[in-house]
């Protein structure tokens, strides 16, 4: 086996993986407390790239430098991802509260295909080329044989923002509320927690996350469409189940490995069947360990 | 004479907790017998086991000293002869309260998709007796008058009295009732307890039921058994166990008071 | 009052803020060019603004029932009235003569129309009456289609026989893929079956060797009748009546099977799983038996897209399909056939005569499916309930 080889491809895969993650915690957080897939998370993801492709174009236009310019647009996508993800809840799952559990399922469908065609009435169909902003921000020596500084900078960022939030939800006062929530929402509405405003949290904090995913992951690919959604949502979902839906470290956990799995089947198998790999890996896991890695085997109380 | 259901040495884990450990349990045909146990001594565990819902994780459970039912899944049992319902009512919610009974009815037919495609005459002939019988068991536990309502603007008293019929039609030997009267008033529960021996005559029909409600449990139970921790702790007859030194410390002394 | 509308202000403006990077700027990174768009923006304002009134208003004036309960209304039971069995009939022989008065533009897109409403009435089955959410119905339509492309292409074989294959062929794979997902949870089996459409999907882009890969399939022929062939306008007439043939056979193997056995079961399914199978269902059957009759229509739909077009290729299969075939599902009104009609004619075949909604359709779509869940998630016509009076004869 060739090593160069091999640690490009572990790289690689922790390059993904580590967004993966990070749009992951949208799903996992939101399932843990609702109880709901959010399948619009996705398109969240899309119109953040939108959102963050107009923001780079205004600040370079205004001849800011390439690090206020990634970080402007981080900050800007961030804050639009999190408006949209705050109102999509608003909108289509807040009057369901309470509904058979296929009602919201099929609002969030619905959300998703109206945000898809809302971007492409109000942008475009086609692909457009959005701006390397990783590259030629630091010069890296000791591991440029394996990974290239965009990459090592949108791994780097990527695993700073798990961990701050890690910290946040462990630490702070509202972390605690989401961790409350999630235990027994009955019981935390009646110690005062304020569930309404904690669901809005959370879906504001996965969609900033899924934002941030979204700019590190387009200047890397170097173009985005209305479509891009779907599929790194899927993805994205496939990694918090693995992880085992509802656990935080569980997503993040996920997303690297399917990240690896990913990078070696298309490095040693074949790269046509990447998309084939995740949504069978997704299939497996819920056919087989629906709990996931790290999440607990549930049986229905009769 | 060969019991109805003969349980042996029945146990179940559930990831380290002993739910049921080492129940055993006779019923004879034609029995009213009641459950009887503090809340979580294995009681709606036990019913699971039995209806095939949950596997047990060791012991015997025999249909007719012969048949053997642990490994068979639920709707196999029911086509046997065990019907049962259920202590936190489920119902066919959006079905009127006549679909609900006939679906009960469903394990004695035979009708395919094909059948109600080219309305063969089974299918029609079936259809007809379905809906006879429903309307049968719907008069029987008197909800004639609410045939065509939906199953849920019913009320309290009167689900749990769905709950019967639909049972009933599935054509049971065994009928297992989980806190029949629970929820009940006194009236309501007098009227229950006629009716449960009502049933037992008319369609000679054995009972096991979980119930609460002590001054029923002696009123129509042949017999009974008393569950603490997973085990069966003592059986006899009403009389036998309102006297039984440790079925009191079990079960009377634990919740103070409920006889 | 003034409070509401200063509550609508700020909810406009809110929402005109959100679409301000996508519809009021559009940039172009390379020619590094920024277009302001205030006019669209300004209507997006108006639009929200007057959205804003209407979805309070309706969110107030909602029934509490209607949030889980689907109660059909005075309105569905007079629509149901109207349409029994000579009424169907009548409209059946007036469709028939569409082709004798109409140019083949019609004809296509009332095959289309047709074709969406047998799939939704398939997806019925699955969806509306077992509850089983599948978002991976649009892989048997694929296979229909895929069945008739190749067993053409490499074995010669017409549409006739393949239309029985590529029906039969869907319905075990509905079947076979039935089998593991037995055990799963509704939103677990909704993901699980999605990802079954997408892998199908891929395969047929990546096994180009055997399925042509994305550049699909072509000179899939009409078909034949005994043996005669038509013209390509005479071909377009003769598939309309088959499709109007396969519609009517839909209709009636849904509405006889709502008042079955199986159907009943199917139900009960949907409504308690538990409470089902102690009632003595097989589950295994009775929800294998769904997924397999449902994806039987879909392939015999699939068949005939092949057809018509003469040209598949996997981009026609996707995700989004499975969508659109969903949400006329829902709209309908889940398990109710005059629904599932009256939708399909108002997602498929209004775009079409409205041109300029066409660009809308999709927008419309997804916004519909939002606002059907919240305000009337019975749909547009609820299922009727079956009345099963008791027999006056059997009462003495």
């Amino acid at each position: 086996m060739d090593g160069q080889y091999f640690f490009e491809l572990a790289f690689s895969g922790l390059t993904r993986g580590s967004i993966y993650a990070l749009i992951a915690l949208g799903y996992t957080m939101v399932y843990g407390i609702l109880g709901l897939i959010n399948f619009a998370h996705g398109e969240v993801y899309m119109i953040s790239a939108f959102v963050g492709l107009t923001a780079a174009a205004i600040c370079s236009l205004l001849g800011f430098s390439l690090w206020a310019v990634l970080l402007l647009t981080l900050l800007f996508a961030a804050a639009y991802g999190a408006a949209y993800g705050y109102t999509i809840e608003k909108v289509a799952y807040r009057p369901l509260r309470g509904a058979n559990r296929l009602a919201p399922l099929i609002s969030a469908i619905g959300m998703s295909i109206f945000l898809r065609e809302y971007v492409i009435l109000a942008q475009t169909a086609d692909f457009v080329a959005f701006p390397s902003l990783l590259y030629n921000l630091v010069e890296v020596d000791f591991l440029s044989d394996y990974i290239g500084s965009g990459e090592l900078i949108l791994t780097l960022v990527s695993l700073t923002v798990l961990g701050g939030l890690f910290l946040f939800l462990r630490y702070t006062q509202t972390g605690r509320a989401m961790r409350a929530i999630e235990q027994d929402r009955e019981m935390a509405m009646l110690l005062g927690v304020k569930v309404d405003q904690v669901i809005s949290l959370t879906f504001v904090i996965g969609s900033a996350l899924a934002a941030v995913g979204a700019v590190l992951i387009s200047s890397h690919m170097g173009q985005i469409n209305y479509n891009i959604g779907f599929l790194v949502g899927i993805k994205a979902f496939t990694a918090a189940v693995l992880g085992g839906i509802g656990s935080v470290a569980g997503a993040a956990l996920g997303g690297l490995v399917l990240g690896l799995v990913e990078a070696f089947a298309a490095g040693y198998v074949s790269s046509d069947y990447e998309d084939v790999f995740a949504f069978g890996c997704l299939v497996l896991i819920l056919i087989f360990r629906p709990a996931g890695i790290l999440g607990q085997q549930q049986s229905e109380k009769v | 004479m060969t019991p109805l259901l003969q349980v042996r040495g029945l146990k179940k884990t559930f990831g380290g907790i002993q739910a049921l450990d080492g129940v055993d349990l006779q019923i004879a045909s034609g029995e009213i017998k009641a459950l009887i146990g503090p809340n979580g001594a294995g009681k709606t565990t036990l019913f699971n086991c039995l209806t095939g819902m949950t596997r047990p994780s060791e012991g015997q459970i025999f249909l007719d000293g012969a048949t053997p039912l642990k490994g068979l899944l639920p709707h196999q049992i029911t086509k046997l002869g065990l019907a049962r319902t259920f202590q936190n009512i489920r119902l066919f919610d959006s079905l009127t309260v006549i679909e609900n009974v006939m679906v009960g009815a469903h394990c004695r037919f035979k009708a395919n998709f094909l059948d109600a495609f080219f309305h063969t005459r089974r299918h029609l002939a079936e259809e007809k007796e379905i809906k006879e019988k429903a309307y049968y068991f719907l008069e029987v536990m008197g909800l004639l008058q609410q045939a065509l309502n939906s199953a849920k603007n019913l009320a309290y008293a009167d689900q749990r009295r769905l709950e019967i019929a639909r049972a009933l039609a599935s054509e049971p030997r065994l009928l297992l009732l989980d806190e029949p009267a629970a929820g009940m008033n006194a009236a309501e529960t007098a009227e229950l307890d006629q009716l449960i021996v009502r049933l037992k005559e008319e369609f000679s029909l054995s009972f096991l039921l979980i119930e609460h409600d002590m001054k029923l449990v002696m009123k129509i139970s042949d017999s009974v058994i008393v569950m603490d921790r997973g085990r069966s702790i003592a059986g006899g007859s009403p009389e036998e166990i309102r006297k039984n030194p440790a079925v009191i410390t079990a079960y009377l002394g634990a919740e103070g008071g409920h006889a | 009052m003034r409070k509401e509308l200063l509550r609508h202000l700020s909810t406009a403006f809110g929402l005109t803020l959100l679409a301000l990077p996508l519809v009021g700027m559009k940039v172009d990174f390379i020619e590094k060019t920024l277009d302001w768009r205030w006019g669209r923006l300004m209507g997006v304002f108006a639009l929200t603004f007057s959205l804003s009134w209407l979805w309070r208003y309706l969110l107030v004036h909602r029934p509490q029932q209607a949030r889980s309960s689907p109660a059909p209304g005075v309105l569905a039971a007079r629509a149901h009235l109207l349409v029994n069995q000579r009424v169907l009939l009548l409209l059946f022989l007036v469709l028939s003569l569409v082709p004798w008065v109409a140019g083949g533009y019609q004809v296509n897109i009332l095959i289309t129309a047709m074709a969406y409403i047998t799939l939704a009435l398939g997806l019925n089955i699955v969806v509306g009456m077992a509850g089983l959410l599948d978002l991976g119905y649009v892989a048997f339509y694929a296979i229909g289609a895929y069945s008739y492309g190749l067993l053409h292409h490499y074995l010669g074989w017409g549409f006739w026989q393949s239309l029985g294959v590529g029906g039969l062929l869907a319905a075990a794979m509905g079947i076979l893929l039935g089998i593991p997902v037995l055990r799963l949870r509704g939103d677990y089996l909704a993901i699980v079956t999605l990802g079954f459409g997408e892998i199908l999907r891929l395969l047929l882009e990546n096994e180009a060797d055997f399925t042509f890969g994305v550049q699909g399939i072509p000179n899939i022929p009409k078909p034949t009748f005994f043996g005669f062939r038509f013209d390509y306008e005479g071909g377009i007439v003769f598939l309309f009546y088959i499709m109007l043939g396969i519609l009517l056979l839909a209709i009636t193997a849904t509405k006889r099977l709502q008042y079955s056995r199986v159907g009943r079961a199917w139900m009960a399914i949907r409504e308690n799983e538990l409470a089902a199978q102690a009632m003595g269902i097989d589950l295994t059957k009775t929800k294998l038996n769904a997924f397999g009759l449902g994806a039987f229509w879909a392939g015999v739909v699939g068949v005939v897209f092949a057809a018509k077009t003469s040209f598949i290729n996997p981009a026609s299969f996707q995700f989004f399909e499975s969508a659109i075939i969903l949400s006329i599902v829902v709209l309908g009104g889940m398990g109710s056939v005059l629904g599932v009609v009256l939708a399909a004619i108002l997602l498929i075949l209004l775009p079409e005569y409205l041109r300029f909604l066409a660009e809308y359709r999709m927008l419309l779509f997804g916004a519909l499916m939002v606002a059907m869940m919240i305000f009337r998630p019975q749909g547009l016509v609820p299922r009727l309930r079956p009345r099963y009076e008791r027999d006056k004869a059997s009462k003495a």
